[in-house]
């Protein structure tokens, strides 16, 4: 027998490369950190969601209901009728490559099916098969490819391996949008019970009680409250956070995680002295107290309930227009979709700035202000009073936020605001912020535990620029404007650069904020104490 | 000649060889991309290949650093740990040197009799294989503990906030981990 004992080097020559197989054939391995639970059925039904079931992503029998195929089949129809882009997308690809390595997941991962241009080519294939003539006839020599269990388990792990940033469609010189792509193939799975629990239960809760966590209105009004009685700690200045005020100007709607987690709550606070240093009339709604539009990453139903509650909120209250902070993807529902699925908000006034005049006539359709535009705006006309060098023990760089850059074009305003407020800025290389920004590797619902280990893998372009400017620049903070980013950057970041702390636009607005009538303030809103001496933070930051 | 200076002429070959194999371990479709793309904030993963393994090689003919070998493999393993690799797949790679050198150079090895160096220098490789593997069970123990972090992130301030509200109240014990959160 002991010549059948392989030695260690003829062990490793053992080709660990993954067999060289077409990419047609459909097999995936739900492996260990690398897919998302599936969603829970009680949610399901709260959400009169058809077949819920109780079923998990690693189970060999997903339960499908009798007929699924053609229940997909008429719902793909539907939406190729309903969605001239849809069918656009489906036929005008060129396979080019320019997109393939473009997404975080190939990148990240080196799994040639999360080359963008073979991530639609999942959905594409069936589409080729079951409406074109050529795949009709020659199935798979035209590219077509019958809808199996093996072809659905596919989807399910791949388009739950997008995170529908977009980066891709930059490159793409017909400007096919794969994340589209991929939300049409997540409501395509929604309608045979299809979905994963992070999206399934923050939608549910979300439309329950309006935040993404259940928090109902008086535990929301609880964490404002408390987030005043802290802030009057730091600062020394007791600030007003009007809730549910009728009549109020302006309503105010940011994402819930700002007000429960952290590092996002440091930006609440900013928030907080920021409208009442300048004494902004508004108010917060416990009902409309989301922006995070989970709705987003499940179909185009779900998230027009739940972007009408933040206009049904602005209605009730009788304000004039709105203003949202530091949130992802509740931008892109607003800035593309809103109009379309909810408007014409035109009970709602064309916003101007009550301190400067300035009247944002991008917003005139949505009626909703970014706070990064708001607040620029302040800035450029001298109505606050700022001290960046309250903010020198930060050395920060800024991540674009996938949904305000991409999906709203925000490139110059928060880097104003940011050097307004911060006297050590340093950006990241070139291509990977703005438009070519690497995305946190965690947002569209895959930000979750037990997919960890992928969103380390997608994180990792992002990371990669992280490091750099840490080891060039000696960068300690990654300012962003999304709750995701400032839920998954911390742990991505402690993988990849740890030292690196995560933070928000308007936290670091709130510090270098000199208020009315504030105490010596000798500490940063984290509780960082100053130097005595110019000023400088702690040496454990 | 001795062993080492057959290496350092060598270096670029056997390196070469060596990222090869590496990259041979990603899915076929992908390697092309790996190889070729060198802008390093493009493609991490050839960059992080492409210097490392020459760092790596060159202190393993020099001086075997143990303080930049370290570094190095941990650079290399801190991707692999978390692709989808098992365990003995992630750390193997360093493995790979020995039937490279062989074989790459196993007539000049023979010209100049150097087995008895050749052994040693495999030695010195089964010495850095476990190195790797303490890379590999220090970046497991690394997620295991940010995992933790992250669920106490997730809901710190609900939770201090309870803590607060609950110390109001009189015989009434707080959520421990409230003091532990990470925050500042
Ligand atoms: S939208 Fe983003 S995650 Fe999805 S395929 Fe494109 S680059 Fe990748
Ligand atoms: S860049 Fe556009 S056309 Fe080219 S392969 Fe990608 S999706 Fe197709």
């Amino acid at each position: 027998m002991a010549e059948d004992v392989k030695k260690p080097e003829e062990l490793i020559q053992i080709d660990y490369g993954p067999p060289k197989r077409s990419w047609m054939d459909p097999t995936v391995k739900f492996e260990r950190g690398s897919y998302n639970y599936a969603a829970v059925k009680e949610n399901q039904e709260y959400l009169s969601l058809p077949y819920p079931r109780k079923w998990q992503p690693y189970e060999d029998d997903w339960q499908l209901p009798d007929g699924w195929e053609e229940i997909i089949f008429k719902g793909f129809k539907e939406r190729l009728e309903k969605y001239r882009s849809l069918r656009i997308f489906m036929d005008i690809c060129v396979r080019c490559g320019a997109c393939a390595d473009k997404c975080h997941f190939f990148i990240g991962s080196g799994d040639p099916k999360n080359m963008p241009v073979l991530r639609a080519e999942l959905l594409r294939s069936v589409y080729r098969n079951d409406f074109t003539t050529a795949g009709k006839v020659l199935g798979k020599f035209a590219g077509g490819r019958k809808l199996t269990v093996g072809v659905l388990k596919e989807w399910f792990y791949y388009f739950y391996q997008c995170t529908e940033c977009r980066r891709c469609s930059v490159f793409c010189p017909y400007g096919i949008d794969t994340a589209e792509i991929t939300m049409m193939a997540r409501e395509l799975m929604n309608l045979i019970g299809i979905s994963i629990e992070w999206i399934g239960t923050p939608v549910a809760n979300c439309f329950r009680t309006g935040n993404h966590l259940g928090i109902q209105p008086h535990g929301f009004k609880d964490s404002i409250d408390f987030a005043v009685d802290e802030l009057e700690e730091l600062t020394g200045v007791r600030v007003e956070a009007p809730i549910n005020k009728k009549g109020a100007e302006i309503l105010f709607v940011a994402p819930s995680a700002d007000y429960f987690a952290s590092p996002h709550y440091y930006t609440l606070l900013g928030y907080l002295q920021l409208f009442h240093e300048i004494g902004l009339d508004y108010t917060w709604s416990s009902y409309a107290s989301e922006g995070g539009n989970f709705g987003l990453f499940h179909s185009a139903e779900m998230m027009k309930r739940l972007n009408s509650k933040i206009y049904m909120e602005a209605k009730r209250l009788g304000v004039k227009w709105i203003i949202g902070g530091e949130c992802g993807h509740m931008w892109r529902v607003v800035h593309q979709y809103m109009d379309t699925l909810n408007g014409p908000a035109d009970f709602l006034e064309e916003p101007v700035s009550p301190f400067t005049g300035t009247r944002f006539e991008n917003t005139r359709a949505t009626k909703m202000v970014h706070i990064s535009e708001f607040t620029a705006d302040l800035i450029h006309h001298n109505k606050l009073k700022l001290d960046p060098s309250r903010n020198d023990h930060w050395r920060v760089t800024y991540h674009d936020s996938c949904n305000p850059v991409r999906a709203m074009g925000l490139l110059e305003e928060p880097r104003y605001v940011i050097n307004s407020v911060c006297n050590n800025f340093h950006e990241m290389p070139e291509n990977t912020i703005r438009e070519q920004t690497f995305c946190c590797g965690s947002g569209a619902g895959l930000g979750t535990d037990e997919n960890f280990e992928m969103r380390m893998r997608g994180g990792l372009p992002r990371a990669n620029a992280v490091q750099y400017v840490h080891d060039t620049h000696d960068v300690n903070i990654l300012l962003c404007m999304c709750a995701i980013d400032k839920a998954t950057l911390p742990p991505l970041l402690e993988y990849w650069v740890p030292g690196v702390e995560v933070g928000g636009v308007h936290e670091m607005v709130g510090n270098a904020l000199i208020m009315k009538g504030q105490h010596d303030r000798p500490t940063d809103l984290r509780g960082i104490p100053y130097k005595q001496d110019g000023r400088e933070g702690d040496d454990n930051v | 000649m001795t062993l080492q200076e057959l290496l350092t002429k060598n270096r670029e070959r056997v390196v070469e060889k060596w990222r090869q194999g590496i990259i041979d371990t990603y899915p076929a479709d992908g390697r092309e991309f790996l190889r070729q793309q060198d802008d390093r904030f493009a493609n991490p993963i050839g960059y992080v290949v492409r210097e490392e393994t020459d760092r790596l090689f060159e202190h393993f003919v020099k001086d075997m650093d143990p303080e930049a070998t370290r570094s190095s493999l941990d650079k290399l393993i801190r991707i692999r740990a978390v692709q989808d690799f098992l365990p003995s797949e992630a750390v193997s790679f360093v493995l790979l040197l020995k039937p490279i050198i062989r074989k790459l150079l196993a007539e000049e090895i023979k010209a100049h009799a150097l087995h008895d160096e050749l052994q040693a220098t495999e030695d010195a490789i089964d010495g850095m294989q476990l190195m790797a593997l303490d890379s590999y069970t220090m970046c497991r123990d690394r997620i295991s503990e940010i995992k933790v972090n992250d669920a106490r992130r997730s809901t710190a301030k609900l939770i201090e906030r309870l803590n607060a509200r609950l110390a109001e109240s009189p015989a009434s014990n707080s959520f421990n981990n409230a003091d532990r959160d990470n925050d500042r």
